[in-house]
């Protein structure tokens, strides 16, 4: 084994920029503060602002940030019309549909207090902020990169999904170019007629390249399996299956039916039986990695760091009422500090993570 | 090392068989060749050495074909894997990793090959194939030529012990393809690698192989020999092949340097008559006043990457006139921007004094027509015969009319078949006939020849002449010297989106060693481009000295 210089530059796990952002997002989630969110996602926008590759990964957190916005944009628009009255200051008398009695707390319109806007558009940032965590995770380490570390059982399934995926870009490259080229045939390309036409040959593209992606994928031994016994590979897709089955039964008493004392051990039990078929349909294929991604320092200290913010979270929200908006949504909200404390450990592995290598662009 | 033994193949619901009764042995560490007429099965026959055919196509085999004593009746493409690399058509189509390094590692993850070797594998075929610059390149950015080396490398790398390729040099500038067959040299003569390729640009591959299989096509007896036994004889002969049957030489050279062995006689008799003017004579240059195609100053580009840097170009009516240079260079986006598809940033496209751009579709078909690199984003119908019925009334033409063009430049092509299902040359033939309907002022051509065969060019080349013959302007963008030289009176040369080089087609081939054909190549000095003009010439000699003879007798 040769020890490679841990200072190179090089693309930290894509695992662990999941995990850091999960936490994050995981936080997010339990916090209507505004203040708390604005930190998280101006972490999150950092690891982008400093550790995405260039090219089309931008285009991915450009297209989160528009999503979370319309998010927020719908989220408060919803609240204003459709949120509890808040008693407050009011701003705006709108016009209010009356709803019979049975609707309860209900309301359309009405009078809209500065309290229900503040907290309606808290709503909305938390909802923005969970999907701009995940929009930098996105950019950051591609989806195609976390698959490729996938244990080896689950390689093929892995694979089927980068396929799949690799084909939606293509497909709008290749809707482009026949629309372009069949003008040529004196066609109108707009309209419905236009879309008919050029449906088939783009369909036929699609499917043709997935066919010759399976093609060529054989061609290079892709699925090969060593001479395995037969009985090998039955108990590990049997184990899987189950493994599956007392996961689902599992989560589904735990969560719901005021959780049995059998329930964790079967949910345990799956998740052993799962590992166990894994490593066993693992030892049918002899596929090796070219380059795998290592796991050094910087990949645990996004990870801990990740799960951190999380944890701090999920204990602030337990203990105290820090995470909420304050009762008064128009004061202005206190910062917990394990909150802040973590969120800037978090920012601060970032830091601490190799820079990519440059790209050998033309 | 690969063996058919009496093999029939026929393809689920057709009636003729594509290979009968085909018995062929490969010895190890051999280059084999294997030729034919489009849509004759050279690419089955291929596809058939790794299993690809039938396990992935569908279709009825009797017989056995075997690699190394493993017959693909019992093994898929992927038992075999570590034995047969493969090469497709289309090295795009083929990559499965992002990146030039994973897609050079991916069959060796597939084989199991230890971390360090695989390394120093991957290493090794960068060097082999000069790739070492474009390792952590997205392949997707790659030009035609980087790619076909990708895809070489990437077949290479799990040390097969026989390496299969289909057409991997057509697709290529000159330059590049000689370093793909440079390669694939050094691995037949280094590794003992058996390499099989199917090629059309004969006058490319001809002399490095040891090897030359002629499949017919329709089911005939496919022809083994060496290249020259077959290439006497055959009606696909690369050029320097066809000059010595002009020429009478006993022996036949497959590669330039043979042939100038042989030419010294030839060039003498010939440069008694080849002054300019008989040259000049036998390539009118027409001169039609009126320009077909004006471009100022335009700049084009995809997104905000410019690809061509302001070109200024007037094309006159009835040339023919071909766009050259290498992969990436600009060639397609200057026809593109020439049939409108790709409106300038800046600049002004005039085609017949109208802005392509901006026509009405169906003014456009009768404009400009341009068949694109990939002919196949043209059909859209069932079968050929749809296609045909359809244009004309896309058109507004006569019924027929598209059938009938169709049955000109390719009577090969079944009428009823669906097009995908159509070899690259057919495809391709059919896409033309598509264009050339509606007979448009400007035709535009993207790489005309992938695909096609020496015959099935032959016609093209004679359509071609046809329309320039009605004044109609045609514009080539080809890698392909032999047809330049055959139906190009002007040769344009771009250059990282410039114009380096515009010219006559004599003045601008003859000037580079890397564009001359083959005949020219042959016969320097002398500015003689194709065996037609050398017979041209040589028949008019002959006149000549009969005359001579009868005035002095006289």
């Amino acid at each position: 084994m040769i020890r490679q210089a841990a200072a190179r530059d090089r693309a930290v796990h894509a695992g662990a920029w999941w995990i850091w952002a999960l936490g994050l997002a995981a936080a997010a989630s339990l916090s209507t503060n505004w203040l708390v969110l604005i930190t998280i996602l101006a972490c999150a926008t950092a690891a982008v602002a400093w550790r995405a590759p260039s090219g089309p990964a931008w285009n991915v957190f450009r297209a989160a940030v528009v999503l979370a916005t319309a998010v927020f944009v719908l989220r408060t628009g919803l609240g204003v019309m459709f949120g509890l009255a808040l008693p407050g200051r009011t701003l705006l008398q709108l016009p209010e549909l009356p709803l019979p009695s049975w609707a309860g707390g209900m309301r359309i319109g009405g009078t809209l207090t500065a309290e229900q806007l503040v907290a309606a558009m808290c709503d909305g940032l938390r909802l923005a902020t969970v999907i701009v965590c995940l929009g930098a995770a996105n950019c950051v380490a591609s989806p195609l990169r976390l698959l490729r570390s996938v244990p080896s059982a689950l390689h093929e399934v892995g694979v089927a999904l980068v396929v799949a995926l690799g084909l939606v870009p293509a497909l709008g490259t290749d809707i482009a170019r026949v629309r372009r080229v069949q003008r040529l045939r004196g066609r109108r390309t707009d309209g419905p007629l236009g879309w008919v036409a050029l449906t088939v040959p783009v369909m036929e593209g699609a499917l043709q390249r997935s066919l010759d992606l399976a093609a060529s994928m054989d061609t290079r031994g892709y699925g090969r399996r060593t001479d395995s016994t037969e009985a090998v590979r039955r108990t590990s897709n049997a184990l899987v299956l189950a493994a599956f089955l007392a996961m689902l039964v599992g989560t589904f008493f735990f969560l719901g039916m005021g959780a049995p004392r059998w329930a964790p051990w079967l949910l345990l039990s799956g998740v052993a039986a799962g590992v166990t078929g894994l490593m066993l349909g693992g030892r049918t294929r002899q596929r090796t990695r070219y380059r795998p991604d290592p796991w050094r320092t910087p990949e645990w200290l996004l990870s801990v760091t990740g799960v951190g913010v999380a944890v701090a979270a999920w204990h602030t929200a337990a203990t105290s009422l820090g995470l909420q908006l304050p009762a008064s949504a128009l004061t202005w909200p206190a910062l917990p500090p394990l909150v802040l404390l973590t969120v800037l450990a978090a920012a601060g592995a970032i830091a601490l993570t190799p820079a990519l290598p440059q790209e050998d662009l033309p | 090392m690969i063996n058919f033994e009496n093999v029939d193949f026929r393809y689920d619901g057709a009636e003729e068989p594509v290979l009968s009764a085909l018995t062929l042995r490969i010895p190890e560490g051999e280059m084999c060749l294997v030729i034919g007429p489009s849509g004759s099965g050279k690419t089955t026959l291929l596809r058939m050495i790794n299993g690809l055919v039938p396990h992935f196509t569908g279709g009825t085999v009797s017989g056995t074909v075997s690699v190394a004593d493993r017959s693909t009746a019992h093994h898929r493409p992927r038992d075999l894997a570590d034995l047969v690399g493969f090469v497709g058509q289309d090295p795009f189509a083929g990559f499965v990793a992002d990146t030039v390094e994973d897609e050079l590692a991916y069959a060796m993850e597939s084989l199991g090959v230890p971390t360090d070797i695989m390394r120093r594998r991957v290493e090794e075929t960068l060097d082999l194939l000069g790739l070492t610059a474009l390792r952590r390149r997205a392949l997707r950015g790659l030009s035609g030529g980087e790619a076909q080396r990708v895809a070489i490398g990437a077949a290479m790398t799990a040390h097969p012990r026989v390496l299969v390729l289909d057409e991997p040099t057509s697709a290529l500038d000159p330059s590049a393809a000689e370093d793909v067959l440079a390669s694939l040299q050094r691995l037949v003569h280094d590794l003992g690698v058996t390499v099989v390729l199917a090629e059309h640009r004969l006058e490319r591959v001809a002399q490095y192989a040891d090897r030359v299989v002629l499949v017919p096509g329709g089911g005939r007896p496919v022809i083994v020999g060496t290249p020259a036994d077959v290439l006497r004889d055959s009606a696909l002969a690369p050029p320097v092949v066809a000059l010595a049957r002009t020429a009478g030489w006993s022996a036949t050279p497959l590669s330039v340097r043979e042939a100038r062995r042989s030419a010294p006689q030839l060039r003498e008799q010939l440069s008694g008559s080849t002054d300019a003017e008989t040259v000049a004579t036998s390539r009118p240059e027409r001169d039609h006043s009126s320009s077909a195609i004006e471009l100022r100053d335009v700049r084009v580009g995809y997104g905000r990457r410019e690809v061509l840097h302001g070109t200024s170009l007037t094309i006159d009516g009835g040339q023919v006139v071909a766009l050259m240079g290498r992969n990436g260079a600009g060639k397609s986006t200057l026809l593109s921007a020439m049939a409108g598809l790709r409106t300038p940033f800046r600049g002004r496209v005039r085609i017949a004094g109208l802005d392509p751009a901006v026509l009405a579709p169906h003014d456009l078909v009768t404009t400009v027509g341009l068949v694109p690199q990939q002919a196949a984003d043209l059909l859209y119908a069932e079968s050929v015969d749809l296609e045909c019925r359809q244009t004309d009334r896309d058109a507004q033409l006569a019924p027929g009319t598209t059938a009938a063009v169709l049955a000109r430049i390719a009577p090969w092509v079944p009428k009823n078949a669906h097009p995908a299902d159509l070899s690259e040359g057919s495809r391709l033939a059919v896409a033309l006939s598509v264009v050339l309907a509606p007979d448009p002022t400007v035709l535009l051509l993207d790489e005309p020849t992938r695909g096609l065969d020496l015959s099935a060019k032959d016609l093209l080349i004679q359509v071609l002449r046809e329309a320039a013959e009605r004044g109609r302007t045609v514009v080539l963008a080809t890698h392909d010297v032999e047809l330049v030289a055959e139906v190009a009176s002007r040769t344009i040369v771009v250059a990282d989106g410039e114009i380096v080089a515009d010219g006559t087609t004599r003045r601008i081939v003859t000037s580079s060693p890397m564009f001359a054909p083959q005949v020219s190549k042959v016969l320097a000095p002398l500015e003689l481009l194709t065996v037609r003009e050398v017979e041209s010439v040589l028949a008019r000699t002959l006149a000549t000295s009969e005359r001579d003879g009868k005035d002095q007798i006289s």
